[in-house]
């Protein structure tokens, strides 16, 4: 393998792994403050892509712009789908999963009535390439890579530094405790929810240039991205970021290396992980009893 | 209402449901909804699985798994090995039972979180393998199954035939729980359900008893595989996806999780039949499904068969504050 | 030989030892003791024994044989019985069914007969039902049968947990705190009813922070501190040890020891 094919692979991986990373960590946030397995957190994907687009094409937004009101947009409908749903099964992880699943089907076949079959596409704002050294990487690769990078430094930020995100810590930690401490758990409960949809709506604007915007965009993401909490461990943001990025790179240099069976290849590669760390590589094994 | 008069009724209303189930084929013409029966006689065996398995304290996202290695193993032997059906369902069953057995030794050591990943982990491999595997026919699947050979001079050429297979698998389905539940094996998986602590202290292996939920839990699906297979005639490896061990799950959760028998029962119905009741709009029919499965998760949590309980406490509520003070009630 | 001997046994949780190099001997027939201030390792000592989790170091031998590495549910079916602190009881299940479930060890039909309903089967059902009756009738729960153990009041809680344990057949019964919560009228009903399983053949070792009724009830005790056991002995020898005394310095019990 040449080094430039190597510096593409890596490149492709990279991108791909961090817009998991995204999506996977909106997702640990769900599950570990708000108690819920979102199994319509792929859906919340392909809202933020059709949103961005909407916005991008239809009212000639400029891009930055179309996801920061995207965004917004997803964040506040996941906040009201908490309020409205989940709220009242809160801490039942059971009836959380089988809610989010019917409302998986609602925002499906909702994409699909309001936004037709046909695949969309959005012409891409970052065209070109950039030349590191004597590697070429598309300018567009560049910039999910960046962004995504800038989100999770701000996701960071957001859960050490801020009163939000301290609360958010605690209620993960001991949902109880927390609350004798004057948490006001519902509100978390409902911020969590709704940054954690928001980040996997920022993944779906991100990408929306890249790929095609499909109402089933949602679903091929979404095991992918519980791949990712099972490669990491369920609640540990570190190792959603490494468990993105296994996941991404395996899938990109697998891709080239055996073709097809890339598929075939991760899952070896997960198998591997949990024979040695069957809670993940950042994960506890909670042993019952 | 005394306990013996509640058990009469719920005798009484099952020996209706059975009736109905028997006589169903002479008041339903049309052969979809004829599929629909059978499709919801496959259902409830595969949620009643999930429900033992929860009746343990294990809950799966992974029970297509063995629905699918009985479907295959069964298309493989009777397609490849020339065996015959009657021969080939026992054996999916016994073989999915095999696997989980293995699988299970492993996976059961650590319930909770760690064991819904695991299964549903297995689920994606389980699928990803059927689909990569040429020889298992690959993302295409396998066309062309037989129909099960015939019994003398009954033959399995419409759908009423598999219709009263299908009915008495199930039956037998729902007799071996039943007999499993009301003995001491029964006794000892509530017990881990329960309190799993207290269930070790008396003596009660938290490991065998949920292997061997496990397993059986395994063959029925296992055998509902099998049985599918040769109904349908056709078997992909994306009808055995995650989504649908998520929907069996589902099944459980709506009827009422502490209901094992006539909890997936009741649920797989909801599931199966709501969306064609709504079909009044085909576009929208995921929509109101979705709806009402968020509707009922919220005022019913404890599933559908949790209303009678829920009145009889509204009624006692209501009931003691209309005499006055709880002290004088007492 | 001691019915249970624990030999040198140290647990370790991180770094800090709940329970340090402790030797204790438990012999047949007795009522042991088992007291110290909060925090003392003493449930910690329990669940060792009862095998929730192995000891760091040390060995535990049951009736001669080595039962340290034990899993919960096989030392439970060796004869080693436990009632726990808080009301670890089958909740939604009623005070019959909760006993019933006690005698899971005593099948001695298969399950293969159980699962075929056979007459054998049905038979034995009919003797254990006739068993939880009896042991209800013996701790004085027979009137609540048929009520759900979380509506049952606080006292019979605990009195059922015991009873739970007992269906086991144990030869050896852990009682962890028998007596809390409980109001002082209600004391002297569980200490009779704890004389009347052990002489029914049962050897008890109780956990307990009513040092008054410890000193009334039991043959010997034995002073857990901090991990470590300072002392063993009669009621009177332990009541006049200066160490022990030492030890209770400041703690609500203070008052209890120097009176007893």
């Amino acid at each position: 393998m040449s080094g430039e094919v190597f510096a593409q692979l890596f490149v492709n991986g990279l991108a791909s792994g961090m817009v998991y990373v995204l999506i996977a960590s909106g997702l640990i946030l769900v599950l570990g403050v708000a108690r819920i397995f979102n199994f319509a957190h792929g859906e919340f994907y392909m809202l933020g892509a059709y949103a961005t687009f909407a916005f991008y094409q239809a009212l000639h937004l400029n891009f930055f712009l179309s996801v920061a009101i995207a965004v917004i947009a997803v964040a506040a409908f996941a906040g009201v789908c908490y309020r409205f749903a989940f709220h009242y099964m809160r801490g039942n992880l059971l009836l959380c999963a089988a809610a989010s699943m019917g409302l998986s089907m609602i925002l499906e076949r909702g994409a699909l009535l309001g936004f037709g079959t046909q695949e969309r596409g959005m012409p891409s704002p970052f065209t070109g390439t950039l030349a590191v050294g004597n590697v070429v990487v598309p300018v567009e690769k560049m910039t999910v890579i960046l962004l995504c990078v800038v989100v999770m430094c701000g996701l960071y930020y957001l859960l050490m530094s801020t009163k939000l995100g301290k609360a958010m810590r605690a209620v993960k930690l001991d949902t109880e405790v927390a609350a004798l401490q004057g948490v006001n758990t519902t509100k978390v409960y409902a911020l969590a929810m709704a940054t954690g949809c928001a980040l996997a709506g920022l993944a779906g604007g991100i990408i929306a240039p890249l790929y095609s915007i499909t109402p089933g965009m949602g679903h091929t993401v979404l095991l992918k991205s519980f791949m990712v909490l099972i490669v990491g461990g369920l609640e540990s943001m570190v190792g959603g970021v490494v468990g993105g990025l296994v996941i991404g790179m395996t899938l990109s240099f697998g891709h080239y290396l055996v073709g097809g069976l890339s598929e075939i290849l991760l899952f070896g590669v997960i198998g591997v992980i949990l024979v040695f760390k069957p809670g993940g590589l950042f994960g506890e094994v909670v042993e019952d009893v | 209402m005394s306990s013996r008069a509640t058990g009469r009724r719920q005798s009484l209303a099952l020996s209706l449901v059975g009736l109905g189930a028997l006589v169903l084929p002479f008041l339903v013409k049309s052969p979809y909804q004829m599929h629909l029966a059978i499709m919801l006689c496959i259902n409830i065996m595969l949620a009643m699985s999930f429900a033992m398995l929860f009746g343990t304290g294990l809950i799966t996202i992974g029970a297509a798994s063995f629905w699918a290695v009985g479907a295959y193993t069964s298309a493989f032997l009777v397609m490849h090995l020339d065996l015959s059906f009657w021969l080939a369902l026992p054996l999916a069953g016994l073989c999915a039972g095999a696997i989980a057995l293995v699988l299970g030794s492993i996976l059961v050591r650590a319930p909770g979180v760690a064991f819904v990943v695991q299964t549903m982990v297995i689920n994606m491999i389980v699928v990803q393998a059927l689909g990569q595997i040429e020889a298992l026919g690959g993302w295409g699947g396998i066309l062309g199954i037989p129909r099960p050979d015939p019994i003398g001079s009954l033959r399995f050429v419409g759908k009423t035939h598999f219709y009263y297979l299908v009915l008495f698998l199930l039956g037998f389905n729902l007799l071996a729980f039943y007999a499993l539940y009301s003995s001491r094996i029964g006794r000892a998986w509530s017990a881990i359900r329960l309190n799993p602590r207290l269930a070790q202290t008396l003596g009660i292996s938290l490991f065998r008893y949920r292997l061997l939920a496990f397993v059986i839990a395994s063959i029925s699906s296992g055998v509902a595989g099998s049985f599918y297979a040769h109904y349908f005639g056709t078997i992909e490896p994306g009808t055995f996806s995650v989504f649908k061990s998520i929907y069996i799950q589902i099944y459980g959760i709506l009827g009422g999780l502490n209901f094992y028998l006539m909890g997936p029962v009741v649920g797989a119905c909801i599931m199966t039949l709501l969306p064609e009741f709504l079909r009044v709009s085909r576009e929208i029919e995921p929509m109101l499904t979705g709806a009402i499965l968020v509707l009922l998760v919220i005022f019913l949590p404890g599933g559908v068969l949790s209303i009678p309980e829920r009145i009889s406490s509204w009624t006692e509520s209501m009931m003691k504050r209309g005499k006055g003070s709880p002290a004088e009630v007492r | 030989m001691a019915l249970l001997e624990v030999k040198n046994v140290t647990k370790n949780f991180g770094g800090l030892a709940a329970v340090s190099e402790v030797d204790l001997d438990v012999n047949q027939g007795e009522i042991l003791g088992l007291i110290g201030p909060n925090g003392a390792g003493k449930t910690t000592l329990f669940n060792v024994v009862t095998g929730i989790y192995p000891p760091s170091t040390g060995k535990v031998m049951f009736e001669g044989r080595d039962i340290t590495r034990l899993k919960a549910h096989q030392i439970a079916q060796l004869g080693i019985g436990r009632a726990f602190q808080a009301s670890t009881l089958f909740m939604r299940l009623s005070v019959f069914d909760n006993v019933f479930n006690g005698f899971h060890l005593k099948y001695r039909v298969g399950a293969w007969r159980a699962f075929l309903h056979t007459p054998g089967a049905r038979i034995e059902e009919r003797h254990i039902r006739e068993k939880v009756m009896e042991i209800l009738e013996f701790m004085g729960l027979a009137a609540s049968k048929d009520q759900l153990a979380q509506n049952l009041p606080y006292g019979h809680q605990k009195t059922l947990g015991v009873s739970i344990a007992l269906a086991t057949g144990p030869r050896l019964l852990l009682l962890d705190e028998p007596l809390c919560g409980m109001h002082p009228e209600e004391t002297s009903a569980v200490l009779g009813l704890i004389q009347k399983v052990r002489d029914s053949g049962v050897t008890i070792v109780l956990v307990e922070h009513n040092i008054e009724a410890v000193m009334r009830l039991c043959d010997r005790i034995v002073v857990l501190t901090q991990g470590r056991k300072i002392a063993e002995g009669s009621p009177q020898e332990i009541s006049e040890n200066t160490e022990v005394i030492e030890a209770y310095l400041g703690t609500d019990e203070e008052d209890d020891l120097i009176a007893a």
